[in-house]
């Protein structure tokens, strides 16, 4: 046993007791400050299973699936970034690029199994087995909280999963979820039987209840703290919050040109982002479209392309509506997936996983856009320049919305940094 | 005569085995090589030798490490056993293969793959075959199993892998082949050129027929001149067959000829997957075309009549029940077992209708697993009186293959499942069958249906069906035989006096309820039957312990406390305490408060009308006490404490491939010790020994760590934690800044574990760069540092253990098993009495529970912690015991008052029922079932176990698993179970347990009363649908003030209150004379939900995706409302139930 055992209360207290991890953090810049960006809300869009880089933001010569001929399997087209291209099926997408920043170089080493890879661009991180790391949502939630008291910090359209969580952060910073857009949140919204009548009564019910449990129980911390956390619940599933929900509300003309479901998501993370929410993750991985959804293994390949054009649809949109709001550049719209593609075809046609070089996208969020960054090799398989990492990645982001990537949360006592030493990409900021 | 045999050989000089083959072949006895040699005496050895093989083995050999050759080539080709080769085992015998003796004998090859080795003489051997060489090679065999797909060696030179030759250099190979359900003879060689690399320079050929690997013998013989691809043939029980050439085709290349050895039974050095796993007999090898005529004469079998041989298998089966046999280690092939095969464990139901069988467990009573397959044989005598002859139908559900015999005649069978899963098929279309009586298909099954006729008169039933298989899952849920009689309905076959059952769904759901309260006690049984010694053992153990706290001396009870307060010692030592401190403890809460309080503690749910009205009826004194005896003898006790021990333990399934930490499903270990209320220890000690099955819920289960660079250091972790209340997470990477341990403590232990030293991987060493910032952090050991096994805590289990504790010597993990639980070391029990106190009280003696080094004060109650363990340890560490004293303690059973009063437990703590509790009680006041679908993404069970678990239909809260899948595709949703688990996860549950936890995160969050309120869950509670016991209570024939009273009740655990009364009453009375509506129809057929035939194989069409969908529109409708209440009444009931569930005062325990 040591002989040095430290009381925790101890530790607390020495100065610059940063732990073992900042130890190893390399400040991002010498001598400067990380950059502090504008933007205070975001937009993660996710493309569930994998989207092919060189099938959508970095296309290279054209292949073949059905003969196998390794390639891209569109052909590119101009966009409004001089000298860029992208796929054909991004032609809106690509008439607004200046708007963005296409990242073409990001990279991991996770390749066999997709929850892994999930997790590992949701936290930034390698897991451990010691600890469970938090989502990039809930950290956002954890350091921003919401805009507005009587919303959620966090929210997302899809399934639960372990990777979207709080992990050590806890549940006070987890998400609220839906899975589709007109069901709602499902906590939230009223059952479809309970009228505003039917509702009335019940609280009338509950407030004599109440109100006589806890004259009977006063001066009791967790009981006070539970009836505040229903009053404040009612308040969400009241008419203020659960108004964002009614996309009706909205033209028939702007919900047409979000598209399908997954444009409609969009149009409601926008709604949530104007209500005061930080972080909406939206995803998309809709099965049905092509069978595989971005998971483009076997036939998944050949009506990808009806998935790139309902991605080009919702993105263009969101990316446009954000802007006539006057939110684009408070709103950091992200594209992301958990890897990328081979320009290879497997025997029925399709493309397996591929993490060393795969594109991700960014827009708005106040960064100076219309640049790409990274330079992958003629078929997109090796990075040939300005690499960015996870952890990089993942700082762009928090520096975006003026968190420092290098700050500290805690699990219990051990203190754990923002991201792993990752290093906003610097040319995306402004001075 | 040399150069006729051996064309190729030249030589001036003969070799020595050329002489020996020189001497007449008249004198078997006396040719036989260089020594003396037993003869082989059968008529069928004459047989073999009249042909001349220059390679003869019979495997009669008496010695044990040789099979000898009885060709006249001698000893030279003497085979040489390696690894498992098992001489002396059965051969084809009389009077079934009436060719051989009644004890001839043959060799067993058993699964981990052992062979023999026969050496090559030399250059221009015996053994080596050229182009114009012919070859003919024969063999008795008698398959274990073959896979589909799969080669495995009866015989082969070349290929050995051996050192000093060319690879792959197949001379030639004889081989069986798994292909279309059939073993095939297959040939094998290589050409001369062998181009590294090159596929196509094997040629190989497969036999057109084949053989259905039955557990029976079987003849096989190739011939075959090299340098001629037409003149293949294979002989197979007496049938010349032909053959296909594929890979490299035909060919007239010669073959690739070295020095290199021949082997038996294997190949590619002892390769498992291509090993012969089986008996072989009579291998005989010659150089020369042996007529297929002659080959064919070889076989001679003679089998009983399978009528006789059916009914004098089943001469002792009684009538009126159905027998079931499970046969293990069974060929993954239909109709492959032997009616004489000896089941492992044979119990009795009454009908042909599987919902489960039977588990099978270790001697230490603990999970064990079947083989996969497995064989379910069910036989039952059916009669049918003069009037019942006729024409019936029969229809046979199954998974996989199955075959339904009537008195030895096949009547009905199902194929074997078909392998392909990979995501892409179509969703199956559920069949209604033919027939309205039946109920739908489960997805994954299939069925036949056929007419037989049966005549008056007793007739025998067989079901022989195959459990599982290779890469899928052993599962037994919806197997069955239906049968109808002309124009009748169809009916669940059962035995004869056993009730007639139908075979629509509400049939199913009660046969497979029965079933499943049968197979638990069938399975308790087999539990202390299996562990009888086991038990004993730890008997002793506890017998020693007794007599360790009988030799020390006592920790005296405080007496003469200022307050009366007091219903035994606990409190003697808390009211003295409070004396010093001044405070006067609280009065106990009344008998209802105490009835819910008690009950939630003990079995996890709120108390029921009954439980209530029965405590109250109870006028004698102590009636509390008599409560508390109830509820610890009550079988629920177990569901309550699975909960707490997932997490504590870091039980951490996955139903879809592994992610990091996952583990087995030891759940069901859990649940069944403690329904066992075994003792702590002896759990300790289960769990640490890691025995059993590690998919299907046994402690097996807890040595997985999946993506975990050192899962024993993280095991090491979960155990000190646990069990000691030592903290030892910061030291996997780095001696511990909070704690004073090192890094190398956890590692001692985590190599006592896994049995031996450990090298820290890179991965498990925290970096500390080289920041001139001083790290608080330090690191003692290095990269690769190897540490050796060892108990790092002298100061808890000192010196050394009693032999008595190490008995079963079962290595280092027994070691530290008995160092955690001996009763020399004080701190295990401390810290499970601890344990025991946290949960009731709300905050441990010492606090946290299980971070002692962390906790702030650790004396204050220090004696009554030293007093509660030796009660433990005394009663053999039996947890009811303390539990029981814990619960019957005024300490207790006070009143909450505030948090202040709380401290010292002057006061009882305010606490929250967990989300489990929750979650059951919410069941347990509707008396409706979770309805969750199968945990599992391929319900199918074609998939493997190891990457696709099936944790089975929930019926409690602590069933229920992680759904994530981090796949996002609504086809992979299980929208119902997603409702229930999301419901826990609001509460505090956690869907998945990377890491150990005991006291879970509480902070009210706002999703918890919307949860409540809104959820499905707390919907289908108040909905007052068809199935809702309280629809059922509503109906009563009661006047209005009893409803109150017992929705309230059942509710809240007691009366209404008076002004609960009025607003109730108020609200309730308008409409309640007539609030019951006479429904014209005679009974409302339950809706049920469509049934879900989306699985994995099929998750990627559309389809699958609109059904989950609609399926999860349909679980956020609720459950329909009874049409039995006027709706507007109903309504307001609704209201009501809802505020009552929706009050704190439900939530907390009183």
């Amino acid at each position: 046993m040591t002989e040095n055992h430290l009381s925790r209360r101890k530790l607390l207290q020495h100065s610059g007791a940063v732990g073992m991890m900042a130890a190893t953090q390399a400040t991002w810049l010498e001598g400067a400050e990380p950059p502090h960006g504008k933007a205070d809300s975001c937009i993660f869009i996710w493309l569930g299973g994998g989207a092919c880089h060189i099938d959508t933001f970095d296309p290279k010569r054209r292949g073949d699936p059905q003969g196998k001929k390794a390639g891209s399997a569109y052909n590119p087209i101009d966009t409004a970034i001089d000298g860029v291209q992208v796929c054909e099926h991004l032609p809106e997408t690509a008439r607004i690029l200046d708007r963005t920043v296409l990242v073409r170089s990001c990279h991991h080493d996770v390749i066999d199994e997709h929850a892994a890879a999930v997790n590992r661009v949701h936290t930034g991180r390698p897991p451990t087995g010691t600890t469970i790391y938090p989502s990039i949502g809930s950290v956002t939630a954890h350091q921003l909280e919401a805009r507005n008291d009587n919303v959620p910090a966090y929210v997302v359209m899809g399934y639960p999963s372990a990777s979207r969580g709080p992990g050590f952060l806890g549940a006070r910073n987890s998400y609220l979820y839906l899975t589709e857009t007109s069901l709602g949140p499902a906590a939230l919204k009223r059952p479809h039987d309970v009228t505003s009548v039917r509702q009335d009564r019940r609280n009338t019910l509950l407030d004599q209840l109440r109100s006589d449990y806890l004259r009977r129980n006063s001066r009791q911390r967790k009981v006070n703290n539970y009836v505040e956390a229903s009053v404040a619940g009612m308040k969400l599933a009241g008419p203020e919050f659960m108004k964002v929900f009614e996309l009706e509300t909205e033209s028939e003309e702007l919900r047409a040109r979000y598209g399908g479901e997954f444009g409609q998501r969009c149009l409601l993370a926008r709604r949530l982002v104007q209500t005061g929410v930080r972080f909406v993750e939206v995803s998309f991985n809709l099965n049905f479209i092509n069978g595989t959804g971005w998971d483009t293994h076997n036939e998944g390949q050949e009506n990808q392309h009806r998935l790139i054009r309902q991605l080009d649809q919702a993105l263009s949109t969101l990316i446009m509506d954000l802007e006539k709001h006057k939110r684009l550049d408070r709103t950091l719209v992200v594209v992301a997936t958990e890897f990328g593609r081979p320009p290879e075809f497997d025997n029925r046609g399709g493309r397996g996983h591929y993490s060393k070089a795969f594109s991700m996208v960014l827009a708005g969020g106040g960064l100076q856009t219309g640049q790409v960054v990274g330079v992958t090799d003629e078929l997109g398989k090796e990075i040939l320049q300005d690499l960015v990492s996870l952890a990089d990645f993942h700082a762009t982001i928090y520096a975006a919305m003026g968190i420092d990537p290098s700050g500290l949360i805690y699990d219990g006592n051990r203190p754990v940094p923002i991201t792993d030493s990752g290093t906003p990409i610097k040319r995306l900021f402004t001075g | 005569m040399i150069g006729f045999l051996f064309p190729r050989c030249t030589n001036s000089v003969a070799p020595f085995w050329a002489i020996l083959l020189l001497a007449p072949l008249v004198d078997l006895g006396a040719m036989l090589g260089d020594e003396p040699k037993p003869e082989p005496a059968s008529r069928y050895a004459h047989t073999i030798l009249a042909d001349k093989p220059i390679g003869y083995w019979t495997m009669e050999g008496p010695e044990e490490k040789l099979v000898q050759n009885h060709a006249s080539s001698g000893s030279a080709l003497d085979g040489r056993l390696v690894k498992q080769v098992m001489l002396g085992q059965a051969g084809p015998r009389s009077p079934d293969y009436p060719l051989f003796s009644n004890d001839n004998r043959a060799l067993l090859l058993d699964k981990s793959a052992g062979w023999i080795v026969v050496s090559d003489p030399g250059d221009q051997s015996p053994l080596d075959f050229d182009n114009g060489d012919s070859i003919t090679v024969e063999a008795w065999i008698n398959l274990q199993s073959l896979s589909e797909g799969q080669h495995v060696y009866i015989l082969g030179k070349g290929r050995t892998n051996n050192p000093g030759v060319a690879g792959e250099n197949q001379n030639y190979a004889f081989r069986m082949h798994g292909m279309e359900g059939t073993a095939r003879v297959n040939f094998l060689f290589r050409n001369a050129d062998n181009r590294p690399s090159q596929r196509d320079d094997f040629h190989r050929w497969d036999s057109k027929r084949g053989l259905v690997v039955d557990g029976r013998w079987h003849h096989v013989a190739f011939v075959y001149t090299f340098g001629d691809p037409d003149s293949a043939r294979a002989v197979i029980d007496g049938q010349p067959g032909d053959g296909t050439w594929d890979i490299g085709g035909p060919t007239r290349k010669p073959p690739v000829v070295d020095n290199d050895e021949l082997w038996i039974g294997s190949s590619m050095g002892g390769n498992p997957a291509i090993s012969f796993h089986g008996r072989i007999d009579e291998l005989a090898l010659y150089r020369h075309l042996v007529p297929v005529e002659r080959l064919a004469e070889r076989y001679r079998a003679v089998f009983p009549d399978p009528r006789e041989a059916e009914y004098a298998a089943a001469e002792k089966l009684p009538r009126g029940t159905v027998e079931v046999g499970l046969i293990e280690s069974v060929p993954a092939q239909p109709g492959s077992v032997p009616l004489t095969a000896p089941p492992q464990y044979t119990y009795r139901q009454t009908s042909l209708a599987f919902g489960g069988v039977p588990r099978k467990y270790t001697a230490s009573g603990v999970i064990d697993d079947r083989s996969n397959p497995y064989l379910l044989r069910a036989r039952s005598w059916r009669s049918l009186d003069a009037q019942e002859g006729g024409i019936y139908s029969i229809v046979l559900r199954a998974r996989s293959a199955a075959q339904l015999f009537i008195d030895g005649e096949l009547v009905a069978q199902t194929p074997l499942m078909s392998k392909n899963a990979d995501g892409h098929e179509a969703v199956p279309e559920l069949k209604t069958g033919d027939r309205q009586d039946l109920r739908l298909l489960p997805a994954g099954y299939q069925e036949e249906l056929v007419s037989v006729e049966l005549t008056a008169g007793e007739h025998l039933f067989r079901l022989d069906a195959l459990i599982g298989g290779p890469g899928q899952r052993a599962e037994v849920d919806e197997l069955c035989v239906a049968i109808a009689r002309d124009g009748e309905e169809f009916q669940l076959f059962t035995a004869d006096d056993q009730p007639r059952r139908g075979m629509r769904e509400k049939d199913w759901q009660a046969i497979k309820k029965e079933q499943r309260s049968a197979l638990a006690r069938l399975d308790a049984i087999q539990r202390q039957e299996a562990s009888r010694e086991w038990r004993e053992y730890w008997d002793r153990r506890h017998a020693l312990g007794r007599e360790l706290i009988a030799r020390q001396e006592g920790i005296a009870v405080p007496t003469g406390s200022s307050s009366n307060r007091v219903h035994n010692e606990i409190d003697q030592f808390i009211n003295t305490r409070l004396d010093e401190a001044g405070i006067t403890p609280v009065a106990v809460t009344d008998d209802y408060e105490f009835l819910r309080r008690v009950t939630v503690d003990t079995v996890g749910v709120t108390p029921s009308l009954d439980e209530i009205r029965q405590m109250l009826s109870d006028r004698r004194k102590g009636r509390r006490d008599r409560v508390i005896d109830r509820l610890l003898d009550d079988p629920r006790w177990a569901d309550n404490w699975v909960g707490y021990w997932q997490d504590v333990l870091a039980e951490n399934p996955g139903i879809l491939k592994p992610k990091l930490n996952n583990t087995g499903p030891f759940r069901w270990w859990i649940y069944e010790s403690f329904l066992d209320n075994k003792a702590i220890d002896q759990f300790v000690t289960e769990l640490v020994m890691m025995e059993g099955s590690t998919y299907d819920g046994g402690p097996a289960g807890f040595a997985m760590a999946t993506q975990n660079d050192v899962p024993m250091a993280a095991k090491a972790q979960v155990l000190t934690k646990a069990f000691l209340g030592i903290e030892l997470k910061c030291a996997r990477c780095h001696d511990a800044p909070f704690h004073p341990f090192k890094q190398e403590e956890l590692f001692g232990l985590a190599a006592m574990l896994t049995g031996k030293k450990l090298d820290l991987p890179q991965t498990s060493v925290a970096q500390l760069g080289d920041n001139d910032r001083e790290s608080l952090v330090t690191v003692s050991l290095a990269p690769g540092a190897t540490i050796l096994p060892h108990w790092p805590f002298p100061d808890l289990s000192p010196g050394e253990l009693p032999a008595s504790f190490k008995e079963g010597s079962r290595g280092l993990r027994e070691e530290l098993a008995a160092r955690l639980t001996a009763p020399s070391n004080r701190r295990f029990a401390e810290v499970i009495v601890n344990r025991l106190w946290q949960r009731y009280l709300g905050v441990g003696l010492v606090d946290p529970v299980d971070d002692w080094d962390s906790a702030d004060d650790r004396s204050s109650h220090q004696e009554l912690l030293d007093y509660l363990a030796s009660r433990f340890i005394e009663s053999g560490y039996n947890l009811k015991q303390v539990a029981g004293m814990i619960l019957r303690s005024h300490t207790y059973q006070r009143i909450v008052e505030g948090d202040a009063e709380a401290a010292l437990f002057a006061a009882a703590q305010r606490r929250r029922m967990t989300a489990e509790q929750l979650l059951d009680s919410l069941f347990t006041i509707s008396g409706k079932q979770i309805t969750a679908e199968l945990l599992t993404l391929d319900p199918q069970g074609r998939r493997p176990v190891e990457s696709f678990l099936n944790l089975g239909r929930p019926t409690r809260a602590w069933q229920l698993t992680s759904l994530s899948n981090e796949r996002d595709r609504p086809a992979l949703a299980l929208p119902m179970a997603q409702e229930v688990v999301e419901f826990l996860r609001v509460f505090g549950w956690r869907d998945s347990r990377p890491n150990p936890l005991t006291v879970r995160e509480e902070t009210a969050t706002v999703l918890q009363p919307l949860t409540l309120a809104n959820g499905v869950v707390g919907r289908r509670t108040a909905g007052l649908s068809d199935d809702n016991d309280l629809t059922e209570l509503a109906l009563e024939e009661i006047p209005l003030h009893r409803l109150i009273e017992k929705v309230t009740l059942r509710i809240l655990s007691r009366p209404p209150t008076d002004s609960e009364r009025k607003l109730f009453a108020a609200l309730l009375s308008e409409g309640y004379s007539n609030r019951i509506r006479t429904l014209s129809l005679p009974e409302v057929e339950h809706k049920t939900r469509s049934r879900n035939a989306v699985s994995w194989s099929n998750h990627l069409s559309a389809e699958a995706t609109r059904i989950k969908m609609e399926i999860e529109r349909q679980v956020r409708q609720g459950d329909p409302p009874s049409e039995r209440l006027q709706t507007d009444w109903r309504e307001r009931m609704e209201d009501v139930i809802w505020a009552l569930l929706n009050s704190p005062e439900f939530t907390f325990l009183p």
